[in-house]
């Protein structure tokens, strides 16, 4: 008659054995939804800490914020500015800011010369996309290293505009 | 003579869950690799949403991505499938809820589902509807694994 010892009679326990242990046995402890639920949390909520640890507990200060322009202060000088739409085609298309022409960054090379034709050198640049994206911010810099100085982000993008 | 490509039902049955848990994980994946990949990024979405003050929102951007990460991995344990399925009902709701708002609102905004791009995978309608499918592939799973369990398939 075989007897199925726990633990094995052998004393070299293999790694596979303790692993199919560790697995049985977590599967039957965690069997239960709530604590299955309460792990997960707990080991998302270590995860998002450790991760926060990094990145630092407060949110970063805006590193541009100084090149922002509001709704308003860009209405004032709409009549003399360059407006630059750094969102996509689709939304370019379903509606913009009259005069405002297209640059980003994934077509960047082709769209350039384009830009270059309606800019006079003098004319302020203000580069706007949806609210939350960083793609204006990406442009603009571009701008900027390119030897542009009046190059400015609108503040809440588009829909602050829509909304001014 | 049986095709080689024949599968039988029983064997199609339990593997169809399986199979939907594992897309719906790693379209969960790739979202929290696209969040957890840019931060500051997705914390500058979370804001444009302006249902949260700056701080909770710069935790919740960092906590949502683990969140999911966790879900999508999940998703793939074959004991854990019916948890990582209730973790998406609950975040899809929670997305949907928020999406609603925005189009309440009127604001069209980037969702920053799949990153900070402003392409169309990130437009509030589409976000949306991928919300609605994901959820209703969580509850198809949810309901299927219910009924091979009480079959004891699996």
């Amino acid at each position: 008659m075989r007897i199925n010892h726990f633990p094995p009679a052998n004393p070299i326990y293999s790694l596979p054995f303790h692993l199919q242990v560790l697995y049985t046995q977590g599967m039957r402890v965690s069997s239960n939804p709530l604590i299955r639920f309460l792990l997960m949390g707990s080991i998302t909520v270590f995860m998002s800490m450790i991760h926060l640890c990094l990145a630092g507990w407060t949110p970063p200060m805006e590193p541009s914020s100084s090149f922002e322009v509001t709704a308003q202060q860009a209405f004032k000088l709409s009549t003399s500015l360059l407006w630059v739409d750094a969102r996509s085609e689709y939304d370019y298309q379903s509606r913009h800011i009259p005069g405002a022409i297209r640059l980003t960054k994934e077509d960047w090379d082709g769209m350039l010369a384009g830009f270059f034709q309606q800019y006079d050198g003098v004319k302020p640049v203000i580069v706007y996309c949806n609210p939350g994206c960083h793609s204006s911010h990406e442009i603009a810099n571009r701008l900027r290293e390119m030897g542009l100085e009046s190059v400015y982000v609108l503040q809440g993008g588009y829909e602050a505009w829509a909304k001014r | 003579m049986k095709s080689i490509l024949y599968v039988k039902p029983e064997t199609l049955n339990s593997s169809l869950p399986a199979l939907m848990a594992g897309l719906v994980g790693l379209v969960y994946l790739l979202a929290a690799l696209s969040k957890l990949m840019d931060p500051v990024g997705f914390y500058h979405s979370v804001q444009a949403y302006r249902l949260l003050p700056d701080l909770p929102a710069w935790w919740l951007a960092h906590y949502l991505p683990c969140l999911e990460l966790a879900a999508g991995l999940v998703l793939w344990l074959p004991g854990w499938r019916r948890t990582g399925a209730w973790f998406v009902v609950c975040l899809s709701m929670v997305f949907i809820f928020a999406l609603g708002s925005l189009l309440i609102r009127g604001m069209d905004i980037s969702c920053g589902c799949f990153g900070t791009g402003d392409g169309w995978w990130n437009s509030v309608p589409v976000a949306l509807i991928k919300n609605g499918v994901l959820l209703t592939a969580a509850v198809w799973v949810l309901r299927k694994d219910r009924y091979l369990l009480a079959k004891h398939i699996i």
